[in-house]
């Protein structure tokens, strides 16, 4: 649910560029609204996974605080994607290699977390996991969820990163704009 | 004076032709702006100014057209002043918050339903959200695109996409209309609503800046006129003077296309040679309806008779347009040994503005043998007609007339009486 909640926020900003070319060059000042719709497009998605979260959590007897707690690790997750979807969406708009590998990387990524193969059953892949960012990632909403005393200062500096990289990220498109949508022109 | 709604200064846009070095400029010149680093405003490798220097204001009820050129940088203009592009240098300063910029596509998302897309028109204009739904409908019966409303603008036709959008910007009022090329692909019920509508803009106070192909439409709306030529602002003016200027401007390009498509081979040789065709206009410069005499001097190694002398006049992509064959009414002329000079006088050339091709060939009368014959091969001989200023020629060179007619019009009123216009 973290991987999908990250890949679908962050594919969802990253795009609102060459997504929406055939707007974006006859309209000025829609780079807002169009981050206002993946956010609330995305939302959506969290709405439906929280929806099914809740009821797991119901099964498993899991605590209300503990739900809550998740469902703050995945919105800092859901912070985080979009943030970094939208850093990179001029530069994915503008360079067709850029978004290529940017469509790829993250699958990767994920793919050399400890959740998709136990760490300790490969010890040589510890270290990739430990230079994968995802993998901290991870662990820092796990702590969220689940109070880990070890990984709070990371926690707290994962959320500062997220709430502050949305808007910084959202300026940078702002800017970008003009740029991006002169390499649309016909 | 009316209240000032566009005021361009010195603005300056600058456009990359290579891809690849395009794509760096742009990534550089993003991260340069969230530096705050200020632009520096000179061409870089494989750059081209596509708009220098250009300064323009335009006043509330005024309609200004905005002719030029395809590539001179007309929707370029419209473009920074719509805030889609931002300018390399100077500024523009839209001194009012309803600005409407209208292009062939009219604005609208192809992949949203009509009324959506009217919706999200009018909430992006600012239209308070309850006055929306109402709007909606009055909008969809105006564009007469009641059946249409909930499908897919993709799926419309240019002409429906034109409709749609006309509608909208008649609910919007704008203070300001930027038309750039609207009128094209639009059916005749839509070209009249489109003019009834500027009218009506326009004398409730509204401003509209025309960019256009269509110098009729330019020349019946608009009072003052700017050229843009080459990213630079030629000349502004009357739409007469100015319409003057870029059918002028257009002339040297028709005769380098002339030149350009003669293959350079080598003249006619043989017991005959083409010397010189001259062209003899009493001022130098041709106008439709003057007197004009062609003199074609060549050179016969013997003589040879009975011959004829032809020439043909060709334009705008038909040729022979006409042909005046001397000697072909009577037996025919005959070539003396030596120097020999034909001469055909034209009392009203009955040719539009233009740039001509002449030919000129000799024959032998009875078996039709050329002799020699320029203006083929290489020696391009060419004839340019120049328009006058004046409204009609305007036109006629505007719509690549071939012929000019000599008309005189009148108007009889019911009652029989005259009201005579030259």
């Amino acid at each position: 649910m973290m991987a999908q909640t990250f890949l679908e926020t962050f594919y969802t900003q990253r795009t609102i560029f060459s997504a929406n070319r055939a707007l974006l060059k006859r309209q000025r000042g829609t780079v807002e609204a169009l981050i206002l719709a993946g956010l609330y497009d995305n939302l959506l998605g969290f709405g439906i996974k929280a929806a099914i979260l809740a009821g797991f959590m119901i099964a498993c007897h899991t605590t209300v605080s503990t739900f809550v707690l998740g469902l703050l690790g995945i919105g800092i997750i859901f912070l985080l994607g979009s943030g970094l979807g939208l850093c990179l969406a001029p530069f994915s708009a503008i360079k067709a290699d850029v978004d290529k590998i940017l469509t790829f990387l993250p699958w990767l990524l994920f793919g050399l977390t400890p959740i998709f193969a136990p760490a300790a059953s490969a010890p040589g892949l510890s270290r990739l996991y430990d230079a994968n960012p995802f993998t901290w990632l991870f662990d820092a909403v796990r702590a969220v969820a689940f109070g880990h005393a070890q990984t709070s200062v990371s926690t707290l500096v994962l959320c500062m990163v997220s709430l502050c990289l949305f808007p910084c990220a959202a300026l940078t498109c702002r800017i970008a704009r003009p740029h991006v949508v002169e390499r649309f022109l016909d | 004076m009316s209240r000032l709604l566009l005021d361009v200064k010195n603005l300056s846009k600058r456009y990359c032709r290579d891809p690849k070095r395009a794509a760096g400029y742009a990534m550089r010149d993003i991260l340069g702006d969230l530096c705050g680093r200020t632009v520096d405003p000179s061409l870089r490798a494989g750059e081209f100014w596509a708009l220098r220097d250009v300064d323009f204001q335009v006043r509330a009820g005024e309609v200004v057209g905005l002719i030029g050129h395809n590539g001179a940088g007309k929707s370029t203009l419209v473009k920074i002043i719509g805030g889609v592009l931002r300018p390399t240098a100077g500024r523009v300063a839209v001194h009012t918050d309803r600005a409407v910029v209208m292009d062939h596509q009219g604005g609208l998302n192809p992949v949203q339903t009509g009324r959506e897309n009217v919706a999200n028109q009018l909430a992006l204009y600012g239209t308070p959200s309850m006055e929306i739904p109402r709007a909606i409908d009055d909008i969809i019966a105006y564009a007469e695109l009641e059946d249409f409303a909930d499908a897919t603008v993709g799926t419309y036709s240019l002409g429906m996409r034109l409709r749609l959008s006309l509608a909208i910007y008649s609910q919007v009022r704008p203070d300001i209309l930027i038309v750039d090329e609207a009128l094209n692909g639009g059916d005749i019920g839509f070209q009249n609503k489109f003019w009834r509508f500027l009218n009506e803009h326009v004398d409730h106070g509204g401003a509209i800046l025309m960019a256009s192909h269509e110098l009729f439409l330019i020349q019946s709306m608009c009072a003052r006129c700017l050229l843009i030529h080459e990213g630079r602002m030629h000349s502004e003016g009357s739409a007469d003077e100015v319409i003057y200027t870029y059918t002028r401007l257009a002339s040297p390009r028709d005769k380098q296309f002339v030149a350009r498509s003669e293959p350079a081979a080598s003249a006619s040789g043989g017991a005959v040679r083409i010397e010189a065709v001259d062209i003899d206009v009493a001022d130098g410069t041709i106008y439709p309806d003057d007197p004009v005499t062609v003199r074609v001097r060549c050179h016969s190694s013997e003589a040879i008779h009975p011959v004829l002398c032809g020439i043909e006049i060709g334009g705008g992509g038909v040729f022979p347009l006409a042909s005046l064959i001397g000697g072909y009414d009577g037996p025919g002329y005959s070539l003396q040994s030596g120097s020999n000079e034909f001469t055909c006088r034209v009392d009203r050339l009955p040719l539009a503005a233009g740039t001509y091709q002449v030919r000129v060939t000799i024959v032998t009368r009875d078996s039709g043998i050329v002799l020699a014959s320029t203006g083929r091969d290489g020696d391009a001989v060419t004839l340019e007609v120049h328009n006058r200023l004046d409204p009609e020629s305007n036109m006629a060179a505007y719509r690549n007339n071939l012929v000019h007619i000599a008309a005189r019009w009148e108007q009889s009123s019911v009652s029989g009486e005259l009201a005579g216009r030259p």
